[in-house]
């Protein structure tokens, strides 16, 4: 990822803005939990899926915090393991989109001509498709299942990361040190990924981290039209889709702390993405 | 004539109008302050051209941004400033009486509007005959034609000529010319200079000019000043400082330039680098360069002293020990 | 004696940039020009005459519409795979802005070592002890190894950028206004620096420059070139008593001097 900005610097800019600060608190949270969930409950059997119908939608109370579900399972369990999908569904699609949206985008810009053309073409054509539409049909054709969620929503996200990288190497590829590595007789391959890419990156970095709670989000609804994991797999998308029946009788907790969840999550990575764009570009920086 | 202002000669040529005292410029980075410029005192006079020579990083440009405001707000500026014998703050109050020439002129102009429309901007005038007089004044033949030219046109000699003339639009009293040569070809390089040394005797302009290059200084400045690290190491006639420089500094410059006559053999490079703004400086700021250094020079800061008529410089080995 | 780089009829063009429109504009036209064996041979002109267009030519950087250039013999348009390495690799380009020509984010080491690491097949110690030996030839302390370009001085990134040009031990190097990004008194340690390299490793130096002043320093002989030609040859001696063309006196008429 190479060096963003000197730690001390960042550190000092970082403390300037309070509410980014409390963005980049929660997000950290949120990973936490995610990775401590089994020992931050309880009830861990609950959070893995295993009903207990005695307890059947219970209200919010002390020995449930935020009620139980339609199985029995504590909802608070479910969030915690819920985490964990979201987790996995946010690193893997953004890990995903930004790996193949680097190469295409970096190879691209790099070249240019009519590798350009050809790969900016195929890019523009999955840019035609909204988003979402295109990631309910990836996923819809490759089955419900985790790992599916990730790779159908990244095939949706990708192009954005190709655009964007391609411009950055597009005015790279013109810099006198890249001209002087291509005098030395410097590989292409190595060129691209080694003096390239490393200084096109802080952009896409701001742009993934904000991407982090969008991928939260848009995995949430597609498990909420009933493309995400599979039960018993704790997911808030579709803890929102199954507890929504409930809500009308009363029983809100549900999908009511599973969408809090979701908002929560979405918007403190968005304000991340700020705070990294911050610290990345020198221009705020001095300010 | 519309743009410009003849004033007559008269006794104000004594009172110098711009002065500066001890002027201070830091920068409050995140890692402790930077002091671009360390303390500069100058003084420039109406119809007299002034340059002030130095390397990257001696604080040149820095001093006249300060002076016109166009310093980031991480900038503290101190010291003192008269504006035709009137005090005046050092926070860019002299904006309205002098007018800037960058080193880059493409950049200095606004490539969606023509030479026209930003004359007009900033002449506040519609007049045809008036806006075609500063291109003319500028040096810019058949000035009809160009004023619906856009800068991408102008070759980079025009576009520094057509800088000059939205500078004349503002009526300046000051010209500030930071660079202007740089830029450009050796062709145009004496053109353009010529060009800024007329303009001061037509209106009478005091005039700065900024010169790393002491060969463009010589050309047109009466007066220079060098500065090296924030401070101003000598002050004198241009004629005098660079045929008989009186600072070690001065000299080491003059000959580290390639010469006709030393053709093929070693030129004198100064060693080490400029000190860092970040650093305490005691003593002798150049000291640590210096071919004559010897322990006055570390102990005490030396001031300007008199090295002939008009011509002073900060050395302690001009100065009598005590 | 044949010429170490010989440039016969050649002709450089610059595609138009914008899709469709087949509008070319010829950056060098027609040139012819040899440099031998450990002369220095200045080119000089102003912005816009192709001087670098003319080096980018001789590194490979451009491919020439028309023309041959030579280098002991060997054509190096078109040249590529092993022989083109081994052949380029004789000859190293430095370009103007010596901290623009440095990988921003890698150490300057690795930015010494990469040339060797495409053209030899030295271990990986090898390398590191041949960088080292560079590095102190160019008078540059070991802690500049261990730091990035911006932490550098423009002299001492000038140095780093001759380190990596010259750990191939090319015969010769083109230098495309390699001092006019730096101060006066750091262009004079990197001209006799320069000075210094050539006397001692017989190299062959083909300078390209805007400055009179240094073409007259190091060169043996000048070429002065004004929109994609030579319009005069001469050695630097003569050129300067008795210039032929009309655009090298009006030249050497505007140089300002101290």
């Amino acid at each position: 990822m190479g060096r963003i900005a000197a730690p001390g610097g960042a550190v000092w800019h970082y403390r300037r803005s309070r509410l980014g600060m409390t963005a980049a608190i929660v997000a950290a949270a949120f990973v936490l939990v995610a990775l401590f969930a089994p020992w931050l409950t309880p009830y861990p059997d609950a959070g893995r899926g295993i009903p207990d119908l005695s307890i059947r939608l219970q209200a919010p109370g002390w020995s449930h915090w935020l009620g139980t579900d339609d199985l029995g399972r504590d909802v608070l369990a479910r969030l915690l393991f819920g985490a964990r999908t979201a987790l996995v569904v946010a690193f893997g699609v953004v890990a995903l989109s930004v790996a193949v949206g680097v190469v295409i985008g970096a190879v691209a810009g790099y070249f240019g001509r009519w590798v350009d053309e050809v790969l900016m073409r195929i890019t523009d054509t999955f840019l035609a498709f909204p988003p979402l539409l295109l990631a309910v049909l990836v996923a819809a054709a490759l089955g419900a299942s985790l790992r599916n969620t990730v790779i159908a929503v990244a095939v949706s996200w990708w192009p954005w990361y190709a655009r964007q990288v391609r411009s950055q190497v597009l005015s790279l590829r013109e810099r006198p040190y890249i001209k002087a590595l291509q005098a030395i007789g410097v590989p292409h391959r190595r060129i691209i990924a080694l003096h390239a890419v490393p200084n096109a990156m802080a952009p896409v970095w701001v742009q993934a981290t904000a991407d982090l709670g969008a991928a939260v989000l848009t995995a949430a609804g597609l498990s909420f039209v009933g493309l995400g994991p599979r039960p018993p797999t704790a997911d808030w998308g579709t803890m929102i889709s199954e507890g929504r029946q409930y809500v009308l009788s009363g029983q809100w907790w549900i999908a009511g702390f599973a969408g809090a969840a979701i908002v929560f999550v979405a918007m403190a990575f968005n304000l991340a993405g700020d705070v990294v764009r911050d610290v990345t570009d020198p221009k705020t920086r001095q300010n | 004539m519309t743009a410009g202002h003849m004033d007559e000669p008269g006794p104000v040529d004594r009172t110098p109008l711009l002065e500066v005292e001890g002027l201070r410029v830091t920068f409050n980075a995140p890692t402790g302050p930077v002091r671009a410029v360390r303390s500069v005192s100058l003084q420039v006079k109406r119809g007299e051209i002034l340059g002030v020579a130095g390397e990257s990083g001696c604080g040149k440009s820095v001093l006249f941004r300060a002076l016109l405001g166009l310093l980031p707000i991480t900038a503290s500026v101190g010291g003192a400033m008269r504006f035709d014998g009137k005090p005046m703050g050092t926070d860019g109050a002299l904006q309205q009486a002098a007018a800037l020439i960058y080193q880059n002129p493409g950049a200095a102009l606004n490539p969606v509007f023509t030479i026209g429309q930003q004359l007009q901007f900033v002449a506040g005038t519609k007049d045809h005959a008036a806006l075609c007089d500063l291109l003319t004044q500028a040096g810019l033949s058949q000035p009809e034609q160009l004023l619906d030219a856009y800068p991408h046109e102008f070759s980079g000699g025009m576009s520094q000529r057509a800088v000059i003339a939205v500078a004349l639009a503002q009526q300046p009293r000051l010209l500030i010319a930071d660079e202007p040569t740089t830029a450009l070809d050796v062709t145009t390089q004496g053109l353009v200079l010529d060009l800024i040394a007329q303009l001061r005797d037509r209106h009478r302009l005091a005039v700065v000019l900024i010169s790393h290059d002491l060969a463009v200084i010589q050309r047109v400045c009466d007066r220079v000043i060098v500065l090296y690290a924030g401070q101003v190491v000598e002050t004198g006639a241009t004629s005098t400082v660079l045929t008989a420089p009186g600072h070690p500094y001065t000299r080491a410059l003059l000959e580290s330039v390639p010469r006709p006559e030393a053709v093929g053999e070693e030129l004198a490079s100064i060693p080490g680098l400029v000190p860092d703004g970040r650093q305490e400086i005691s003593g002798c700021a150049f000291a640590p360069r210096c071919p004559h250094t010897h322990d006055r020079c570390r102990a005490e800061r030396p001031a300007l002293v008199p090295a002939g008529a008009g011509h002073r410089a900060a050395c302690v080995l001009l100065a009598p020990s005590g | 004696m044949s010429p170490l780089l010989s440039i016969q009829g050649l002709q450089v063009e610059y595609r138009g940039r914008h899709r469709g429109s087949q509008r070319s504009v010829r950056a060098i036209e027609d040139l012819d020009l040899d440099v031998f064996s450990s002369e220095t041979v200045a080119v000089v002109g102003e912005s816009g005459a192709g001087k670098s267009t003319l080096a980018a030519a001789i590194v490979g950087l451009m491919h020439p519409a028309a023309g041959s250039i030579r280098f002991n013999g060997r054509e190096l348009i078109g040249l590529r795979g092993r022989p083109g390495r081994e052949t380029r690799r004789r000859v190293q380009m430095v370009a103007q802005n010596p901290l623009l020509s440095l990988s921003p984010r890698r150490l300057i080491a690795a930015q010494i070592e990469e040339p060797l690491r495409v053209h030899t097949s030295l271990s990986r110690a090898d390398r590191k002890h041949r960088a080292d030996e560079m590095l102190v030839a160019l008078g540059l302390s070991s802690a500049v190894r261990g730091r990035y370009p911006h932490e550098l001085s423009g002299g001492q990134a000038q140095r780093a950028v001759l380190a990596r040009a010259l750990v191939l031990e090319p015969s010769m190097i083109i230098f495309d206004e390699p001092t006019s990004a730096l101060d006066v008194s750091v262009q004079a340690g990197v001209l006799n620096l320069l000075q210094q390299l050539k006397t001692n490793r017989g190299l062959t130096y083909l300078f390209i420059t805007h400055d009179l002043a240094v073409a007259r320093h190091l060169a043996d002989r000048i070429a002065v070139m004004r929109a994609g030609e030579i319009v005069e040859q001469q050695p630097t001696q003569a050129l300067f008593a008795n210039p032929q063309h009309p655009y090298t006196r009006t030249l050497l008429d505007s140089s300002l001097t101290v």
